[in-house]
């Protein structure tokens, strides 16, 4: 499983880099953009997120420690 | 000439190919238990489309965009191209010039006969010009039916 997370952190680096580049290339008023920004960085989220969760467990039935 | 996009098109286009490389690995990685890397996915794929989108406005798509690109890309001026443009009647080259960033601006419409010099001066592609005056064409006859309609109205 540390395969599969690093795998993941990986991807999520490549889509950083890829964000970074998105907003160089757009404006304040380049809508589009802003919109392509803004999933790229919730992709980003869920992916950060699938990475650090406990291996095997479902996040549903997490509980606050 | 072919329809070269700008530089900020070809960027976004070059992004979003290296977006779409990303999509594989997280398919391969998504299990059907997985409830976030669908979500993550579906993100990507939206993003992909802004980004498409965002590469296809910017492309070429006037005879403002065609010709001053293909100026650029020869490393000419506006100045430097007037020097080589012939027309009848003759006139100046400030004048020529003139004529020439009223092409550029989408100002003056483009004739036959200013097709085939651009194309001899600056090597714009005949089609992309021939499809350009169409356009012009079909404005103009447009323009005149309205005016028919309005006319006909006002009678």
């Amino acid at each position: 499983m540390p395969e599969l997370r690093q795998a993941l952190t990986d991807i999520s680096q490549a889509l950083n880099e890829q964000y970074d580049a998105i907003v160089s290339l757009s404006g304040p008023r380049d809508v589009r953009l802003v919109n392509a920004a803004r999933f790229l960085c919730d992709a980003i989220d869920l992916l950060d997120v699938a990475a650090q969760a406990p291996i095997g467990a479902d996040n549903d039935n997490l509980v606050p420690a | 000439m072919t329809l070269n996009p700008g530089p900020r098109s070809q960027a976004l286009s070059n992004l979003s190919s290296k977006l779409r490389e990303l999509v594989p690995a997280m398919q391969a990685l998504s299990e059907p238990s997985d409830r976030n890397l669908p979500l993550a996915m579906r993100q990507l794929l939206d993003a992909i489309d802004r980004v498409d989108v965002a590469a296809g406005d910017d492309a070429p798509g006037s005879p403002r965009t065609c010709i001053r690109l293909r100026r650029e890309e020869l490393g000419l001026t506006v100045e430097q191209v007037a020097l080589q443009l012939e027309t009848d009647p003759g006139v100046c080259a400030q004048r020529r010039g003139a004529w020439l960033i009223d092409i550029e601006a989408d100002a003056v419409a483009i004739s036959d006969r200013t097709a085939l010099v651009l194309h001899d001066v600056l090597g714009v592609d005949l089609r992309v010009l021939a499809h350009w005056i169409a356009v012009a064409e079909a404005a103009k006859h447009s323009a005149g039916d309205t005016s028919i309609a309005t006319a006909a109205q006002a009678a």
